[in-house]
């Protein structure tokens, strides 16, 4: 505070609000644009924006909506945050979310009425290791014959959309209803709630996680070689890490969280699965993770603020009926924004003489 | 933990010094391309929600009803008695997986429950492009806070979702509207007096009638028939009681029927049609939801006729290749799930709309058509209605394909 680096106070305060202005510049252009769309679709844009904060962040239903929607955001941006630190692109996660959910649903119907103590953690872990069984051809192809990671997770998200819809419609399916889906998990496997309302411990799990994540970067060896391996793999190779367990093991692990997020959806929320099921958490967590710096606890306040937006535009539309297009047209935007003005952080302010002064 | 971002985010920043005067004009380079981009987003964006919004241009009014005692009299005409019910004003929403414009599915659950709605002076909300899992399921909780009466979950995929809220005591005091469960013979009601009770489909009638009408149009005697989804009993029914019209208008037509394996893949429908178009078919019916639209263009293309169903494709058919629809209106079964609510019988009936009630007919035959073949459809209509036609169900591909080898198409 007290040496300015001889700045003038306008420089120090532009230098200062810098790690922020990116945030504001993001939400004020998406908040500038998206006004722009609602007073095209003839609503007040005043009304609309006080419509999605109120409804999201003060109703009960709002804040528990909020929440459960956080949820699988959150676990799967933490964990997909292993992979980016360690110079992985996996962007497969959506597949491995969708691929983890089927599992833990044909577990949680299998095995029968057990006690939840016991179904309950079985049907997570086994989600857990499907997403991250699915993870692992990429994994392998990469670490083995350094194949480009993007193909493969991208286009297994295809093989996993059309895999379950398959599944779902073929085998799996549940033959009491006329729509394909597969058979509910059973009462037991349900994710418990607290005090009648729907905030279950899945929400807890979702914040331990992130600590976990972020104890292991931050604290642990290994999350010390995976920063290494995504520095700089010359350098990795140099120290002699073994990169090829590195790899591997960091799509273990986003591919466990994304499946165990899609269990924690499945027995808190959705209890079997549709064929037409299309989670976005797999994609939308990409940007998260990039917007908090790849920093575990930075994605907690982001996946909120993501989740406010998701959830307080749906019940903006139902309330003063916007058009869907523009919820989405919204979104994209504010995306796109954030990721425009990182930019803006790129550059230190610093005074400059001009020669001869 | 800032610290260990910070490093690594600063680590070549830092040697990208510039002067105040450059990073301001990059600022406000970024803050002015930012908004002028939103702008032109926002502009194009909004340009094109203002359109596909259209059909839904009017008010949506959601309004706590719970409180409001409106002491209105209501004639329940759908009872058929007439009978006056004091009671006061309702609430209804319907929450649908698609776009509310869809000239199909999703938007005829949508306007049917506005027609029912205001018949009764009832409030009316509806979500749309819900798609499935929670986000639909979430839209169901919001109108329960809200104290909505009647809820619509206008999909089957929405019945395990909205029957589990139920069983649970989450419903608070809504009364929910599910599609019925229907697999081979047998229905799964899942009434619940008071609570929740179900709506089905049978257009086996209505489809005899366009396979008639399919069969008195076609110049090349190939008419084909494109299914999105082979299992779909409903559409099993539809192409069952077209089979049957075919072959009672022309019995030397020949019928083609391919399955395209999905019900939005409109690209692959496209094919599929033109290949049935390739061997011959002049008269395309088509069921798909999304691959609707992939099957009409093809017809669009080649120039052949093509008989829709659930939906009115009018607005969109540009070619004038829309023959007619097999078109599901949904208004009866929510005007009498309403009715029921008043006269304190909800839940205790499924609410089938078909051909006799009105609700499954043929949409308005293309006016291209023979005014001689319109006449004629509307005799066999009347002998359907009358019931001195009588149109086999067929439920199952074994049962359809059964059917097709009886009628010699096989």
């Amino acid at each position: 505070m007290q040496d300015r680096g001889g700045l003038k106070p306008i420089d120090w305060l532009v230098t200062s609000i810098k790690p922020a202005l990116s945030s504001i510049i993001a939400i004020l252009g998406s908040i500038i644009a998206g006004s722009i769309v609602l007073a095209l679709s003839g609503i007040d844009p005043a009304f609309a924006y006080y419509t999605i904060f109120y409804e999201a962040l003060a109703t009960d239903f709002g804040i528990t909506k909020t929440l459960v929607e956080m949820t699988p955001l959150l676990i799967t941006a933490v964990g997909l945050l292993v992979c980016f630190r360690a110079g992985i692109w996996n962007i497969g996660a959506q597949g491995q979310m969708l691929i983890g959910t089927l599992f833990a649903n044909v577990v949680g119907y299998s095995l029968g009425p057990l006690p939840t103590p016991i179904i309950l953690p079985i049907v997570l872990v086994a989600g857990a290791i499907a997403g991250a069984a699915w993870a692992l051809p990429p994994a392998i192809l990469k670490a083995k014959l350094g194949i480009n990671e993007v193909i493969t997770t991208l286009l297994l998200n295809f093989v996993a959309i059309n895999l379950i819809k398959f599944l779902i419609k073929g085998p799996l399916r549940n033959v009491a209803e006329e729509h394909p889906q597969t058979y509910p998990i059973v009462k037991s496997a349900y994710m418990p709630t607290f005090f009648g309302t729907q905030i279950h411990v899945g929400i807890l799990l979702a914040f331990v996680i992130a600590a976990a994540i972020y104890f292991l970067m931050v604290w642990t060896k290994l999350g010390f070689q995976f920063k290494i391996l995504g520095e700089s793999i010359k350098a990795a190779r140099y120290v002699g890490l073994p990169i090829s367990r590195l790899i591997i093991l960091a799509f273990i692990i986003s591919g466990g969280a994304a499946g165990f997020a899609g269990a924690i959806q499945l027995t808190a929320v959705m209890r079997n699965v549709n064929p037409a099921w299309a989670p976005g958490y797999g994609l939308e967590a990409v940007p998260l993770v990039f917007i908090a710096k790849m920093n575990p606890i930075a994605v907690i306040p982001l996946s909120i603020l993501f989740a406010v937006f998701l959830v307080g535009t749906d019940i903006m539309h139902r309330t003063t009926g916007v058009p869907v297009y523009f919820i989405e047209i919204f979104l994209g935007i504010m995306l796109l924004l954030f990721a425009v003005s990182e930019v803006v952080q790129r550059f230190r302010v610093r005074k400059v003489r001009e020669a001869g002064v | 933990m800032s610290r260990n971002c910070a490093n690594m985010n600063t680590k070549d920043i830092d040697k990208k010094s510039i002067s105040r005067r450059k990073f301001l004009g990059i600022s406000t380079g970024a803050a002015v391309g930012g908004i002028v981009g939103g702008v032109v987003i926002g502009a194009v964006g909004g340009y094109f929600a203002g359109q596909s919004a259209a059909p839904t241009a009017q008010p949506v009014t959601v309004t706590q009803t719970q409180t409001q005692t409106v002491t209105k009299t209501v004639t329940a005409q759908m009872t058929g008695e007439g009978k006056p019910i004091v009671g006061r004003k309702l609430s209804t929403a319907v929450v649908v997986p698609g776009r509310a414009n869809d000239v199909g599915w999703n938007q005829q659950g949508v306007d049917s429950l506005r027609r029912a709605a205001e018949k009764f002076r009832a409030d009316f909300s509806f979500s749309e492009n819900l798609g499935y899992g929670e986000t639909p399921m979430r839209a169901v909780q919001d109108y329960i806070r809200r104290g909505t009466d009647l809820i619509v979950a206008h999909a089957g995929g929405y019945r395990t979702g909205v029957i589990d809220i139920v069983k649970g005591g989450q419903g608070g005091n809504s009364k929910f509207l599910i599609v019925a469960s229907e697999v081979g013979e047998e229905r799964k009601e899942d009434l619940i007096p008071g609570v929740m009770a179900t709506y089905s489909f049978e257009p086996a009638e209505a489809a005899y009638i366009a396979g008639y009408l399919a069969g008195l149009v076609t110049k090349s005697n190939v008419i084909g028939i494109v299914q999105s989804v082979e299992s779909d009993t409903y559409w099993l029914r539809q192409s069952g009681g077209f089979a049957q019209g075919v072959k009672d208008s022309n019995p030397g037509a020949r019928l083609l029927f391919t399955v395209v394996g999905d019900y939005e893949e409109a690209v692959k429908a496209k094919e599929f049609t033109l290949a049935q178009i390739d061997q011959g078919a002049d008269v395309i019916f088509g069921m798909g939801d999304g691959a609707s639209f992939g099957m009409m263009e093809a017809c669009s293309e080649r120039g052949v006729w093509f008989i829709d169903v659930i939906g009115d494709k009018r607005s969109i058919d540009e070619a004038g290749i829309l023959l007619t629809s097999v078109l599901w209106d949904f208004t009866p079964a929510f005007e009498r799930a309403i009715a029921d609510i008043y006269n304190g019988s909800f839940g205790e009936e499924n609410y089938e709309i078909s051909f006799f009630n009105g609700a499954i007919d043929l949409l308005q035959i293309n006016k291209k058509v023979d005014p001689d073949i319109r006449a004629e459809v509307d005799e066999v209509r009347e002998k359907v209605r009358k019931g001195e036609k009588k149109v086999e169900k067929v439920i199952t591909p074994d049962e359809f394909y059964n059917l097709l080898q009886k009628l010699g198409f096989g």
